[in-house]
């Protein structure tokens, strides 16, 4: 084994972080109240101005100009023109050939507003644009930034493509700058708090959460719940006054975080029936990142959620994690994939794509190109480095193996499971050199030290591996071995470690008793 | 009748006073005076004679398809300075738009025949008027995006000049491009953020116009296009900044007079010169 998958023990509402014209479809921008959008009503304008408005219109009916479409379209958008005249006045630039893009697209507005055939077109998209390169999202924000050095979504734009490319003092910088700019605004502040826990500043996102002072507001509430649990600082009466803020008197999709932040924190102190009614409210009309915490707490606390729910648009992460507790592993790695696109420089995405393409799937290439994507951004990730080192190692490069594995224990180690991952590596590493005295080791220390720590997911993954790389290098098999490996399989509830076990059982042709 | 009397008093005697300042960019009047007639049950009915245009700006460019960057740079300029010259005897037009800017001359526009009109929402310095009170004076499809968002200033300059910046502007916009700049904006923004659904207050929708207003610059630069483009746009986007802290010509800002408007003019005459020299050069 090698290969990890940090199987969290929690998962909090952090807010997603993506460039602005993705969280505006996202509807993560509005302002409180009705839904939907209104027209301008009739405007109250004065006589002269309405006689000047018909002597347009009289004059446009006779010499249809360009110039005084565009005026008039400018006032229809106003709603100082009647809508019947108003969708005419579009049409006609419509069907113009060779009106310019802007002016066509200012057309293209006004008939969405008034013209019947149009009115019924959504402008939130459905489908999200192809994600842009990094660099040239950097590049052309420098230059944007350089006209208008005070556009903090701008700011914000250049800090997530720097963060994406691993430049993250760079991003740093930026971020600074966009809050220095924009200290209150939503997408500014939330950004802002998804970085600094990223970098690993949480108590900084609590403080720029803090200093927003809107408290009225669920999505800053919700992202302050979700740091504030990770600095084990969510006190009660903190929760009850967020709980206030789902009195009916926001839209459910402004508040969809929020109810499923604060449903987790009810599941975490064994209030289950409070939990589940906070995510029936919070599944409403959510986003995707509620959808994925209400997955993680239904998997955590062992009920249904209505499958309808992995399928709200965009729900690429709770579909990776129900897809893989059922064990279907194809369509977990796509969705996987589709995560770490979206959120580029979440370790979690990447952790998640290079287990199940390795562990599910033997799709080493993936793997590996998922662990060094998320690198990127996360250069101090040893699981990432541990994941790296694997696929390289099964892909038969093994120096470079040795040298990815390096990295991985030259940092940190966060918790017990890393280093029995990197030993269980080690082994693999050896074996496939021909050093099957040194592998066996390195396996049999890592499946101790994982049972030692209790850690049976691990302890069977690594078992089942081992069991792999023995079958590999032995025609003939220890049975103690297999016995070994079936049984702490068999005792976990690990879907990798099955899944290993079955590919290892066909090929050295193992009964289904036997496993 | 007693308030459309003051609006017409208030006109005619800012009218007057243009004359007397002899103000080249503001159309003149010739008399004033009423007249009583059977059709009006004898009610008097007050009258300002104008200099008689040929046609607005919006006419102008549609009768002239080819009219090149040099006379819309020209047309912009005499905008300008109109604003600049009320400015100087501490007046704001507060509604400078397309049909406001009248081109005198039978043919196509040439370099010193546009003059702004319509002095009906200025405001004085020094004298009140019946729509001081409103937020926004002028038409509210060329008004600044502040006064969309219900944003009232307090002081003449950031309520009058930083509105008059913007939408000379606005009109810049307009005359190069074909589209004004709040039309832009409003196929930018966000339906959420457009001015007729926020509730909330302008800080907070702040960024998101200056997000759609960036983009806007973007394409009014690629519009444009050519050796000139680049700064038309940036003078532009000063103009239209939807920040009035930042709004106006920067080194006038540097020099603690953000909403003069001499480095204005001057930048759309050096533009207007500079583009005659490519003309020549048949760039």
């Amino acid at each position: 084994m090698g290969v990890l998958l940090r199987v969290s023990e929690d998962r909090h509402v952090v807010p997603r972080w993506r460039a602005f014209a993705r969280t505006l479809r996202n509807g993560e921008l509005g302002i409180f109240g009705p839904d939907g959008e209104q027209s301008p009503g009739p405007a109250h304008l004065d006589a002269r101005t309405r006689v000047q408005i018909e002597a347009d219109l009289a004059s446009f009916e006779l010499h249809p100009g360009r110039y005084l479409a565009s005026d008039l379209l400018s006032r229809v958008l106003e709603g100082q023109v009647d809508p019947r005249r108003a969708v005419r006045i579009a049409r006609h630039v419509i069907d113009t050939e060779g009106a310019d893009t802007s002016l066509r697209s200012v057309a293209d507005e006004a008939a969405r507003r008034y013209d019947p055939e149009r009115s019924a077109e959504e402008l939130v998209l459905t489908a999200p644009p192809p994600p842009i390169d990094p660099r040239v999202v950097v590049r052309d924000a420098r230059k944007v930034l350089a006209r208008s050095p005070r556009n903090a979504v701008v700011w914000t734009d250049l800090a997530l493509a720097q963060t994406e490319s691993g430049e993250l003092a760079r991003a740093h910088r930026s971020i600074s700058v966009a809050l220095s700019l924009a200290p209150r605004n939503r997408f500014v502040v939330r950004s802002a708090a998804r970085f600094y826990v990223h970098v690993g500043e949480p108590d900084r996102a609590r403080w720029v959460l803090n200093r927003a002072e809107r408290w009225s507001d669920p999505w800053i509430v919700s992202a302050d719940i979700a740091v504030a649990t990770i600095l084990g600082d969510a006190p009660r009466s903190f929760m009850r006054r967020a709980g206030r803020l789902l009195d009916g008197s926001h839209a459910a999709r402004d508040t969809s975080e929020l109810a499923c932040g604060l449903a987790s924190l009810e599941f975490s102190s064994g209030n289950r029936k409070s939990g589940r009614r906070l995510i029936t409210l919070g599944l409403e009309n959510p986003t995707e990142n509620a959808v994925a915490q209400a997955e993680f707490e239904a998997q955590r606390s062992a009920f249904e959620l209505p499958e309808s729910m992995v399928e709200v648009p965009g729900s690429h992460e709770a579909q990776a994690l129900d897809l893989l507790d059922r064990g279907e592993w194809e369509p977990a790695a796509s969705a996987a994939q589709k995560w770490q696109a979206d959120q580029l420089f979440d370790p979690d995405a990447a952790m998640h794509l290079s287990y199940l393409a390795s562990v599910g799937l033997e799709d080493f290439e993936t793997s590996r190109r998922a662990a060094q994507s998320g690198l990127i951004a996360n250069p101090d990730n040893a699981i990432l480095w541990n994941n790296a080192a694997f696929a390289a190692a099964n892909l038969g490069e093994l120096a470079e193996a040795t040298t990815l594995l390096e990295r991985a224990r030259q940092l940190l180690v966060l918790a017990p499971g890393d280093d029995v991952s990197f030993t269980a590596t080690q082994g693999l590493i050896e074996f496939r050199s021909g050093n099957i005295d040194r592998g066996r080791a390195a396996y049999r220390q890592a499946v101790e030290s994982a049972q030692g720590h209790k850690l049976t997911s691990l302890a069977a993954l690594a078992a089942a591996y081992w069991l792999q790389e023995e079958s590999l290098a032995n025609e003939h098999l220890d049975r103690g071995v297999i016995e070994d490996a079936v049984s702490l399989v068999q005792s976990s509830r690990e879907k990798g470690a099955q899944a290993v076990l079955d590919r290892v059982a066909k090929r050295i042709g193992l009964t289904a008793d036997e496993t | 009748m007693q308030a459309m009397t003051e609006a017409y008093t208030f006109e005619r005697q800012l009218v007057e006073r243009c004359s007397a300042g002899r103000l080249s960019k503001i159309v003149r009047a010739y008399s004033h005076g009423s007249v009583y007639t059977a059709a009006w049950g004898f009610v008097p009915v007050s009258y300002i004679v104008f200099e008689l245009a040929e046609s607005d700006v919006r006419k102008a460019l549609d009768l002239s398809q080819s009219l090149d960057l040099v006379v819309k740079l020209r047309l912009a300029h005499n905008a300008a300075t109109g604003a600049a010259q009320l400015h100087g005897i501490g007046v704001a037009h507060q509604d400078i738009k397309p049909s406001n800017l009248l081109v005198f001359g039978s043919n196509s526009p040439n370099a010193n025949d546009s003059k702004l009109a319509d002095l009906g929402r200025a405001s004085d310095r020094n004298v009140a008027a019946w729509h001081d009170s409103l937020t926004i004076a002028g038409d509210p499809a060329y008004a600044p995006p502040e006064q969309l968002y219900r944003e009232a200033h307090d002081s003449f300059e950031k309520r009058r000049l930083a509105c008059d910046i913007y939408q000379v502007g606005n009109l810049a916009s307009f005359i190069l491009t074909g589209v004004s700049f709040n039309a832009r904006l409003h196929a930018l923004l966000h339906p959420v953020h457009n001015w007729h659904n926020w509730q909330g207050d302008y800080d907070e929708v702040l960024p998101y116009v200056q997000a759609a207003h960036a983009t806007a610059v973007q394409q009014i630069e690629a519009e444009i296009g050519g050796p000139l483009a680049g700064r038309i746009a940036s003078l532009i986007s000063n103009l239209t900044d939807p920040d009035i802290e930042n709004r106006g010509h920067p080194e006038s800002r540097r020099r603690g007079e953000p909403y003069a408007m001499n480095r204005i003019v001057s930048e759309f005459d050096l533009l207007s010169r500079r583009a005659e020299l490519l003309v020549k050069a048949n760039w």
